[in-house]
């Protein structure tokens, strides 16, 4: 998963890179050029395909070893770079050869980008994912890349390029039609099993489910990771997770086994006097390759019942009775693993055990040594489960089970001893010896970690421990850098991206109101991001499963972008102010940050209430708003200066891009486990609070000459605000409120970041201003200029007119209509008096 | 593509200090960059077996690996820090893993069959296997892992307290702890104790020989029988490892040897029988040979447990080799956790994993046939001891 993030990042990281590199160059390219890239990304993509699959054996990665961040990283981005910058110039160039020019053009090559992503998503979701290998969906994508290389070419030109391009069709429909996508699929995915003969690979909706075989053991492997072996599994976990729970029940009869139970579990479940066993599998098809390579007579007992679904959702409507529940599943790596680990998960849990019953769950650990890493990550599960059970036991070893129970637990080694008699198990490991032994590892809750956190649902700090771990073990140095996040607030958090802001909005000197512009659509990107993985992370932590629904909640989103960008592209040109509807936009994402937060705390609150679809809409209501965006963005940066369309398209493009990365790092990997949900949406309510504060500032900025006494007012604000907020910030233990006082902590996190964010923005207010007044007056150089009117003049009355991106208010004898141009003849203070030009002088645009 | 001169520095600049940045990452630097200061080694054990170069810099002369150690660097181990042109050891006293565990864990199946030995380990190693066990442990420093005051006199009381059969030095390579063990080791022994050494067998001849003189029983990790396999996945060479094999037996101290089958890597046929005849004509027929079952560990996370035929093959090729006691382990319950007699081939120790359930060796010699067996044993028959209401230090 998080391997997956990265890549990810990468991807757009280098389509960003692509756009803004294009943008320099692109003056003089043409239809034939955009037609070479898009012949370029039919040639790399099924290439890219394969450089994946064999990517670590050409890196000289050892089989079998895994690598850190560092090398996934450089090697993603050594994959992705070619085809990422053909997508990001292919998007700048498409926005300078878009008949019509100006900012509807960005718009609507951005909408064209939008709904491909959205049908690409669906038509992926739906039907490749189902009917093809991913070979033959990427050469179904370039034929459809050369098809439309060739309608931009013209298909009836005699050129090289048309050969080459008839060519390369014939060649993928050969591929397609021959078989030999299939056999090069087979060859490149047996490059993953180097030495092991991988006798079966299948995808379901959950994952890939893989069957490799070497000396006459059989591995599977669910999503490359090993799920069990047959005949021998892993004697020691399969016994120990399984009959010591068991044993530490007097008579269980009903058990309930989430995950893990084919290779072995069940069998040894069996062993006891059970009445009924259920057995909770998401995915079939691990079962049904299961049963059909290591067919096990476990499964045709009728006492076992498997259900294929959720185990949450299974625990949750469950009627309960349950004598003793086995959690066997991966350790919480993602956030669909982390919810069988989370305080909610154990008390639904716990509702379902019968009086004297018992929970059990195993972690990954160390007899002679543990890391701070192994042990915080450990002993967060342990509290989690000690916060809600009576009481709660860990049996150290390879594998520490936890047990917990709502009654107290005994272990005489004694008492244990005499049901492993009496019920006269059959073990391979197991024996009175190995009893005891392991009655002399167990640990009660000690004192656990200091500032050690509580897993939970909204706050998934789990994954993060689980994150830490996983690097820790590659970079040791690394260590400090997630001791300082994991202590991370939203405090630091605001600080840090108010500061970010401030360096980006003053970094390109120049041109501060195309900055500023390009900056709101930064943080427009964030949110939009950060939107998408949050409803993606709820809708795991949810409903669980997320292979195909990523894809049908990306879908969403794209298809809220499209809605969003053809709304404003017909909108825009009947727009007076673009700025005031960009600043508006801003507000939409601040007041929508709120709402989501609101909404799925209240989703959190009902869980499994079939709501898939209010994510599905939330989603679709953050592409609507982060689509917006841009068209607007677009228009304005264009009344900036004249042409120069790819410019302002790979700027802002690769600003949405990066606002994009940035939303994936900060709040998926940081963010949302290390702060949690609502957290991560205050956090980018007040990042784009402040991209609507530098949004204000750059048009104050322009208009500060004609009003500086509203600078003043606002200032007072300013001031009168920061005494408020100082007041209400005095310390205040809230009596009984009616929110909890976590939430009211949240509150005051926020309005101190509206605050610091305001108070740096003041600041910056003040300098550029006290800079403008320095210049020297230019007014003289007005005269004599040509404006054009954003509004209707009447004669006689002041209007507003444009002057190279800044709006001035003018007046004029007779009356000047909206797009008109007008000359400037006099200055009477700070407003223009202007006089229609002549039709004959209207230019073209 | 017009660039102006002074964007391209810009970008190159960037592209530079991006790179250069990434590339920190890249370097898996096994040494600290923690500098301790002069002060520090006041409290800190000089090493024993070192020398000095000129300008400031030592050579180790502990293991195969002879690092040269600038002034405040370390050695690869992590653990010997050269202060002002002399070598100290960080980990005197300072183990991080101490804990009591069943012999048969070592695996050491012919010294006493049954008890418990006070286990110890420090940070660091001077291998770096991707597939460790202890990676937790053996790739870090000191500082990183943090330790328990525990010298020499306070080890051997605790063992003496918690009434163990032996001290075992292990986890780590014992190696990089050399004076540690050494003067834990020699109080042991006089206070009565066995003592053991779990080692990759990558020390120099001359601090081995001297240890030696206070260890009772070996264990060697003969990691694979291939140079490739020690140079590709552990870092380091198999000529010391073969060498060290070779001067344990000279000395007559007990050795065993571990050799873990991972598949794929050195799961080779011809390979293990090639290292079974070398044991054969090196070492004799009476060292007895662990294959252990692979579990995924550290960096090799991508593979599948040993099959079990794979080791079953092994232990065949090893008994036609003549080697006469060979077991299998970490598959608990199989058939070949005990060990059997040459001569009449009845099972002489019966085990589960690492409980014993019979031993049949009355005086060193097999109950059923009399015929000698080797290795450490207690006089008279005795039913081993359950593990049980030992408490971890």
């Amino acid at each position: 998963m998080n391997s997956l993030g990265l890549i990810f990042l990468n991807w757009l990281m280098v389509v960003a890179a692509g756009s803004l590199i294009s943008a320099k160059m692109i003056k003089r390219m043409g239809k034939t050029h955009f037609a070479i890239l898009q012949v370029l990304t039919s040639i790399l993509l099924p290439l890219q395909l394969l450089l994946a699959r064999g990517v670590k054996n050409l890196i000289g990665v050892e089989y079998g070893v895994t690598v850190g961040i560092i090398p996934i990283f450089y090697s993603s981005l050594l994959i992705l770079a070619p085809i990422c910058l053909l997508v990001g110039s292919q998007f700048v160039l498409g926005c300078k050869l878009y008949p019509g020019g100006g900012g509807s053009s960005i718009g609507r090559v951005y909408i064209y980008e939008a709904s491909g992503s959205a049908a690409g998503g669906f038509v992926f979701a739906w039907f490749l994912v189902h009917y093809t290998n991913p070979l033959e969906a990427s050469s179904c994508l370039a034929v459809l890349n050369l098809l439309s290389a060739l309608l931009i070419h013209g298909p009836t030109k005699r050129s090289i390029l048309n050969i080459v391009i008839g060519l390369l069709l014939v060649l993928n429909v050969y591929v397609l039609t021959s078989g030999t996508s299939g056999r090069l699929h087979e060859l490149s995915t047996g490059w993953r099993w180097r030495g092991c003969d991988l006798i079966h690979s299948q995808d379901s909706v959950y994952g890939n489910v893989a069957v490799t075989r070497i000396d006459g053991q059989l591995n599977f492997f669910m999503n490359g990771l090993l799920m069990f072996t047959s005949p021998d599994p892993d004697i020691v976990y399969v016994e120990e997770t399984i009959h010591f729970p068991m044993l530490l029940h007097p008579s269980p009869r009903r058990v309930l086994l989430i995950g893990g139970g084919i290779g072995g579990p069940i069998g040894e479940i069996l062993k006891h006097p059970v009445e009924e066993v259920y057995y909770i599998e998401l995915d079939p098809l691990i079962i049904q390759i299961g049963n059909r390579y290591a067919p096990s007579q476990a499964f045709d007992d009728p006492k076992v019942k498997v259900e294929y679904v959720d185990g949450r959702l299974f625990v949750k409507e469950s009627e309960g009775g349950f004598d003793v529940v086995i959690v066997r599943l991966p350790i919480p790596s993602t956030l669909q693993l982390n919810r069988f680990y989370t305080e909610e998960f154990f008390r639904e849990t716990l509702k379902i055990i019968r009086g004297d019953g018992l929970f059990s769950v195993a972690l990954p650990s160390s007899e002679a040594y543990m890391s701070r890493e192994m042990r915080r990550h450990n002993e967060c599960i342990h509290a989690t489960i000690n916060r809600v059970f009576t009481s709660s036991i860990a049996i150290r070893g390879d594998h520490t089970i936890y047990l917990a129970s709502p009654t107290h637990i005994s272990y005489d080694p004694e008492i244990l001893i005499e049901r492993f008699r009496k019920r006269s198990l059959d073990t391979r490991l197991l024996n009175e010896n190995y009893i005891k032994y392991k009655c002399s590892m167990v640990e009660s809750v000690t004192d656990f970690y200091k500032g050690l956190r509580i897993n939970k649902d909204m706050e998934p700090i789990g994954c993060y421990y689980n994150l830490v771990l996983w690097n820790v073990m590659y970079y040791p140095e690394s260590r400090w850098f997630f001791d300082t996040t994991s202590e991370w607030t939203l405090w630091l958090v605001i600080i840090s991206l108010s500061a970010l802001l401030v360096c980006i909005s003053t970094f390109r000197r120049g041109r501060f109101a195309e900055t500023v512009v390009a900056v709101a659509v930064l943080t427009t990107g964030v949110a939009g991001m950060t939107f998408n993985i949050t409803l993606i992370y709820a809708f795991q932590s949810l409903y669980g499963y997320i292979y195909q629904a990523i894809a049908i909640l990306t879908t969403s989103f794209h298809i809220g972008l499209t809605l969003g960008a053809s709304t404003m592209n017909r909108w825009v040109r009947r727009l007076v102010r673009p700025i005031h509807a960009l600043a508006e936009t801003e507000l939409a994402v601040c007041a929508f940050s709120l709402t989501i937060l609101l909404i799925l705390t209240a989703l959190f609150q009902t869980p499994y209430a079939r709501t898939e679809v209010v994510l599905l809409i939330l989603n679709i209501i953050a592409g609507l708003i982060v689509g917006l965006e841009l068209p607007l963005a677009s228009t304005i940066c264009l009344g900036f200066r004249d042409g120069g369309v790819e410019k302002v398209a790979g700027t802002l493009y690769a600003s949405d891009l990066l606002g994009a990365c940035l939303g994936t790092v900060l709040a998926g990997v940081f963010l949302i486990p290390i702060l949690g949900i609502p957290q991560t949406c205050a956090g980018i309510f007040v990042l784009n609070l402040g991209g609507l504060l530098i949004l204000g500032l750059g048009a104050l900025l322009m208009i500060a000459e004609a009003y500086t006494p509203g600078f003043g007012i606002l200032g007072g604000a300013g001031v009168f605000c920061l005494i408020l907020g100082g007041l209400l910030l005095l310390p205040y233990t809230a009596p009984k409120w009616l929110i909890a006082p976590e939430w009211y902590s949240h509150f005051i996190s926020v309005a101190l970041g509206v605050l610091i964010v305001l108070g740096l923005f003041t600041l910056i207010m003040v300098y550029k201003v006290l800079q403008a007044r320095r210049r020297k007056p230019f007014i003289g150089g007005l005269i004599g200029v040509e404006v054009e009117a954003t509004e209707d003049i009447e004669s006689g009355k002041t209007g507003f007119v444009r002057y190279m991106g800044e709006y001035w208010k003018a007046r004029s004898a007779e009356s000047v209509r909206v797009g008109e141009k007008a000359l400037v003849i006099g200055k009477d203070g700070p407003i223009l008096i202007v006089r229609k030009v002549q039709s004959k002088v209207e230019t073209a645009r | 593509m017009v660039l102006s001169r002074r964007d391209f520095f810009k970008l190159a600049l960037g592209c530079g200090a991006g790179l250069g940045l990434g590339s920190l990452g890249l370097r898996d630097l096994p040494y600290s960059k923690i500098q301790p200061s002069t002060s520090a080694s006041s409290g800190l054990q000089e090493a024993r077996f070192y020398r000095v170069l000129a300008g400031g810099k030592v050579r180790c002369e502990l293991c195969f690996r002879h690092c040269i150690i600038l002034q405040g660097a370390r050695g690869l181990c992590g653990n010997r820090v050269n202060i002002d042109g002399r070598l100290y050891t960080l980990v005197y006293g300072r183990p991080c893993a101490v804990q009591v565990d069943p012999v048969e864990k070592e695996p050491q199946f012919h010294m006493l069959p049954g008890s418990q030995i006070l286990c110890i380990g420090t940070a660091g190693c001077n291998f770096k296997c991707v597939f460790c066990h202890n990676w937790e442990i053996s790739t870090r420093t000191v500082e990183e892992t943090g330790y328990v005051d525990l010298p020499p006199e306070k080890a051997v009381e605790s063992a003496l307290g918690s009434r163990v059969a032996a001290v075992s030095f292990t986890y780590n390579e014992p190696t990089v702890f050399y004076e540690y063990m050494y003067d834990t080791a020699k109080l042991a022994r006089e206070k009565g104790l066995k003592t053991i050494l779990h080692t990759n067998a990558s020390m120099n001849k001359e601090p081995l020989n001297r240890l030696l003189e206070h260890v009772d029983a070996v264990t060697v990790d003969l990691k694979a029988f291939t140079a490739d396999f020690y140079r590709s996945t552990s870092f380091s060479d198999l000529t010391p490892v073969l060498e060290t094999l070779k001067t344990i037996q000279s000395e007559g101290v007990w050795m065993e040897i571990v050799n873990l089958i991972i598949p794929t890597f050195n799961d080779d046929m011809d390979s293990i029988r090639d290292m079974c005849i070398w044991i054969r004509d090196n070492l004799g027929v009476e060292v007895p040979l662990h294959f252990n079952r692979f579990f995924p560990a550290y960096k090799l996370t991508n593979l599948p447990p040993t099959p079990v035929k794979t080791l079953e093959e092994a232990r065949d090729i090893a008994f036609k080799t003549g080697i006469e006691y060979v077991t299998i382990g970490n598959v608990p319950g199989h058939e070949a956790n005990s060990t059997r007699c040459p001569r009449c081939r009845k099972i002489l120790i019966k085990r589960t994993h690492f409980t014993v359930h019979e031993i049949n060796i009355v005086e060193g010699r097999c109950r059923f046939c009399n015929h000698k067996i080797p290795g450490i044993w207690r006089s008279t028959p005795y039913t081993p001891a359950p593990w049980y209401g030992e408490e971890e230090l």
